[in-house]
């Protein structure tokens, strides 16, 4: 069975509006655009089997950010599982080959980021990346999320100190 | 006095307002501190932007990447929507739905009332089990009436020694004077009249079943379901009793 015209167009402008949003979230999350793509494109087949039950559009975004987001974080806890099963099996932590190259990549933006970014709790790191990557109002993030605006408010404001303190940190190491 | 740092957090995020957001900008240029807590936030705010950049470059190939995929799986004929049988909807009629209550309640109402009057109520004592006696049979050996029905029980074991139930129950029917006889591990239990049976049955709470087959003449009735007793003597001069 298939949706009607007007739904399946309903469908199409949700995804053209909400998927640059939740991939970029789910990338800075799971650190992998290629995982991002595979929870966005399980996201959108999830919505698309209840477009029925999601008619509104912003309820549809809503829904959709935090679906994504969900399975983002279940991501990152099944790689987290493998890699330590990974070491147990081979009964020795891994280690990353501190390189020359991999040093010189470390003092890159982006690695930087993602390095602050892992080390603050996911209840401000999560709301910190649907401000900062999702452009979402501290409004939607609390309907996307079941939180008060004012929760939000606090988590942001923890997460972005937190960060600019481990950021602070890095650039007086890397100096 | 210095600006709230949660205020300076909402302020980066735009989600201040005039005027508040005008008051806010004319404090920063006054305070030195204020803007050095500012500074800190728009550095690590400028990173993360960067990192956003950088992802932003890769989204349109994904973004169509996906939507082909999708559209070869969601958009074709015959495609089947996944359904989530969890959070699923189903509609019952309210009649249905009124009598499936009901067998629930009264389902419900019959456990919990066999397990508050316990073993010894006369709802669960019919049921009592005692596992090691596979059958008990009644048959009559007797052919008179009463008072002098003779019963023969045999209890069948299949090899199994008696159980602590089967001896008490041995026992009491010992000290009431019902003669017994073992074989082996078969028992033949003689009846000699009703009170003896009436004692049997109340001292076998443990066995599971009992059939009585009652004698073609005895001048029995059954009065309810479990009770066995003597029938009133009968005042219309008819003498044949009626077999129950």
């Amino acid at each position: 069975m298939n949706w009607s015209k007007d739904q399946e167009a309903r469908f199409h402008r949700v995804y053209k509006e909400v998927f640059p949003i939740i991939t970029r979230v789910t990338s800075r999350i799971t650190n992998s655009t290629e995982a991002a793509e595979e929870v966005c494109h399980e996201a959108f087949i999830r919505y698309y089997a209840r477009l029925d039950q999601i008619p509104d559009e912003p309820q549809a975004k809503y829904w959709l950010i935090r679906v994504s987001k969900n399975l983002a974080l279940n991501y990152i806890k099944r790689k987290k599982r493998e890699k330590r099963a990974y070491e147990r099996l081979l009964k020795e932590p891994t280690r990353e080959v501190q390189s020359g190259e991999t040093l010189v990549v470390r003092k890159e933006t982006r690695k930087e980021v993602q390095e602050a970014l892992e080390q603050i709790p996911e209840k401000y790191r999560v709301i910190l990346i649907m401000k900062e990557y999702g452009d979402l109002s501290y409004k939607e993030i609390g309907e996307a999320l079941g939180l008060t605006e004012g929760n939000v408010k606090v988590r942001a404001f923890r997460g972005r100190e937190k960060l600019a303190a481990l950021l602070q940190q890095g650039g007086n190491y890397g100096s | 006095m210095a600006l709230d740092s949660e205020l300076l957090s909402a302020y980066l995020d735009g989600e201040i307002p005039s005027p508040w957001k005008e008051q806010i900008e004319e404090k920063l240029t006054e305070s030195a501190e204020d803007q050095k807590l500012y500074q800190s936030f728009l550095v690590s705010h400028e990173k993360l932007q960067v990192d956003r950049a950088e992802i932003d470059k890769g989204i349109p190939e994904i973004e169509d990447r996906v939507w082909k995929s999708l559209s070869q799986e969601i958009f074709r004929p015959g495609y089947k929507l996944r359904k989530d049988i969890w959070h699923s909807r189903v509609s019952i009629p309210v009649p249905l739905a009124a009598v499936a209550a009901l067998l629930l309640f009264f389902s419900l109402g019959f456990t919990i009332a066999r397990q508050t009057l316990g073993p010894d109520s006369p709802l669960t004592s019919v049921q009592a089990v005692d596992t090691s006696v596979s059958a008990i049979s009644a048959t009559p050996v007797g052919s008179g009436g009463l008072p002098n029905i003779q019963t023969l029980f045999s209890t069948q074991l299949a090899g199994v020694p008696l159980s602590l139930d089967q001896i008490t129950l041995m026992q009491r029917l010992s000290q009431s004077g019902v003669p017994l006889t073992g074989e082996g591990v078969g028992v033949t239990i003689n009846l000699q009249d009703v009170d003896q049976l009436l004692q049997l049955l109340q001292g076998a709470s443990n066995i599971r079943e009992i059939s009585i087959e009652l004698p073609g003449h005895g001048d029995l009735e059954l009065l309810g379901e479990p009770t066995l007793m003597p029938s009133r003597p009968r005042m219309n001069g008819q003498g044949e009793s009626s077999n129950q």
